[in-house]
Formats: C-alpha cells, sequence, structure tokens
C-alpha cells in the first residue's frame, strides 16, 4: 500500500478484512495503520463487532407444520384452479342456440311473473 | 393420487430437467421432491423473511407465498443456477413487495421480535434453554433485529443474505442481479450504518 493512501483507502478494505479475504500484504498495511490511527481502530473495531454480532445472532427456525400448511394451501388452490377450469369449459361447451332462448324464455317468465 | 399429484403428474416428461445439486433440490412433477424442498429450504426462507420484515406472524404468510410461488414458477425454472439462490431471489422480491405494501397500509410491525415468551424464542431457534442464556439471547436478538429494522430494505436484503444467510457474493449477485461491485459497496455502506446504529443502543465497552 502506498504511504499516500488515505483513511477512506484504509476503511474500505474493512469488509475484505472481515470476510477475510483481503491479502497478507494489506492486512499487514492495514494492522499498521490501525496500530497509529485511533479513529480508523475505532471505526474497525465498531465494524468488526456489528458484523459479529449479526453473523451470531440465533437462527429463526420455521414452525414444523409450516411445510404441511404450505403443500395444504398449494393443494386448495390447485383444486379452486380446476373448479374454475371446469366451470369455464361447461360454459364454452354450452351451445348459444340453446342457452339463448333458456336465458329469454326465463327473462320473460320472471316478467311476466311480476307484472301478474 | 391426490389433486397436487394429478397436477403435477402432467408437467412430468422425458424432457425435464435435471437435478441439480442432489436430492434437496425438487424436480418439475414430482410432489415428493417438491415436499423435500420445502422441507430443506423453509427454515433459511423463513430466517430471512423475519430478519427482512421484523415480525414472525407475517414472516409465515409470506413463506407460505414464497413456496406457492416457487412451485407455480418451477415447471419454468430453467436450472441454470443453484435452486436455493432463485428461491432466495423470489423471497427477496416478496420480502419488498410485502414492506411496501405494508407501509402502503400504514401498519407496523405486529408483534416484531419483542413480547413472545421466552420458552418459544428458544425452543423455535434452538436456543440455550438456560434461563439466564436463553434471557442473553433474547436479549441480543432483539437488540440486532432491531439495527437490522432500521436499515432500508435493500441494506437490509444484504446484510440478512450475507451476514445471516452466509451466502456468498456470486450469490448475491444473482439473487440481487446487481454488478459484483455494487453488491460490496452496498453491503459496506449497510454494515457502517448497522455498526453506528448497534452503537448507540449498546456504547462501545460495555457488554449486551
Amino acid at each position: 500500500m502506498e504511504p499516500s493512501t488515505t483513511h477512506q483507502q484504509y476503511r474500505s478494505m474493512f469488509p475484505a478484512l472481515v470476510d477475510e479475504e483481503l491479502d497478507g500484504d494489506l492486512v499487514t498495511n492495514l494492522r499498521a495503520h490501525l496500530e497509529i490511527c485511533a479513529e480508523c481502530r475505532n471505526g474497525w473495531k465498531r465494524y468488526e463487532r456489528a458484523v459479529t454480532l449479526v453473523r451470531n445472532v440465533p437462527r429463526e427456525k420455521a414452525p414444523a407444520a409450516l411445510s404441511t400448511v404450505i403443500l395444504r394451501r398449494i393443494r386448495r388452490r390447485k383444486s379452486a384452479e380446476r373448479r374454475k377450469e371446469h366451470v369455464l369449459a361447461l360454459a364454452y361447451r354450452t351451445p348459444y342456440s340453446v342457452a339463448i332462448p333458456i336465458i329469454l324464455a326465463l327473462a320473460i317468465a320472471a316478467f311476466l311473473f311480476f307484472l301478474y | 393420487m391426490s389433486v397436487l399429484e394429478v397436477q403435477l403428474s402432467s408437467t412430468t416428461g422425458p424432457e425435464a430437467p435435471p437435478v441439480v445439486g442432489g436430492a434437496s433440490e425438487a424436480r418439475p412433477g414430482d410432489p415428493a421432491s417438491f415436499a423435500e424442498l420445502v422441507q430443506t429450504h423453509q427454515d433459511r426462507v423463513y430466517d430471512f423473511c423475519v430478519r427482512m420484515l421484523g415480525d414472525r406472524e407475517e414472516a409465515l404468510e409470506v413463506v407460505q407465498e414464497i413456496f406457492v410461488s416457487v412451485h407455480q414458477a418451477l415447471p419454468s425454472f430453467r436450472f441454470d443456477s443453484k435452486v436455493s439462490t432463485w428461491i432466495y431471489r423470489i423471497s427477496k422480491n416478496h420480502c419488498l413487495n410485502r414492506l411496501k405494501y405494508l407501509e402502503r397500509r400504514g401498519r407496523g410491525r405486529s408483534d416484531g421480535l419483542d413480547g413472545v415468551p421466552e420458552e418459544a424464542l428458544a425452543s423455535a431457534a434452538g436456543a440455550p434453554t438456560r434461563p439466564d442464556e436463553a434471557l442473553q439471547a433474547q436479549h441480543e436478538r432483539e437488540l440486532v433485529q432491531r439495527a437490522i429494522a432500521r436499515l432500508e430494505p435493500d441494506q437490509r436484503a444484504l446484510v440478512a443474505l450475507r451476514d445471516i444467510e452466509g451466502l456468498s457474493y456470486e450469490e448475491m449477485v444473482e439473487i440481487t442481479q446487481l454488478p459484483l461491485g455494487t453488491v460490496k459497496s452496498r453491503l459496506h455502506r449497510a454494515r457502517e450504518k448497522l455498526a453506528e446504529y448497534l452503537s448507540e443502543e449498546v456504547p462501545e465497552g460495555e457488554s449486551i
């Protein structure tokens, strides 16, 4: 690392350092800088502490019945889709030549019923 | 044969894509492998959703929607990436949409991670069973969750994917569809924010 490396450049190495992906020479340089620069050292401590805390937080485990609920939900959805398809198919199959006179007859019957 | 099996069987054929990544990955048209896929991924997806939404009830609801989406999209999945990565991508999108929806509705977190009985927390997360350890774990969990909840949703996703779920940068690139440099720089900014928030909650030198 050049002597002109700025604090900002050193701080930009924090992610690689915390992920243990920083090259050996850079680690040495950064560590040496952290020894003499209190501001960067404190920044690094806060950064490392935050990442460590997040990484160590206990994991959430899904309730045991969740997979059953999911599979049931998918089954219900598929059933609903099949019913919808069935109704649509029925409507599609019914010939207009039959359906229209029936609807007209029902409408006339309803009209006459309410008229008298 | 169940309705699900009938439906799934109809998509099965000799051209079905190969299983990638071993038995944990699902093959379209195979209900047993889909059930296995749910079993394999549900904990990680649920954990990710809890981190994103900060609310277990919302997370449970969203996880169900995620797996319904996975089931619907599985026949068109090209198996050119890991199934887990693909599921995380769907999960991230669902969580971001849910956060937007909740914001529009003006709804905050319902129960969040606070106020949940200690035993429930301990048993849910396989946490320590000694009361003092369980209390400490609960306190840590709440502290970290509060800090994560203060991040922007996109930053929250990056922190959750990298530091909680432990994904590689390559996987994060696939999930977020962002260039590697952008992922790294945004994650760096997110961690800096997180460090700031955690320092506000627990000043340095103090134990949690």
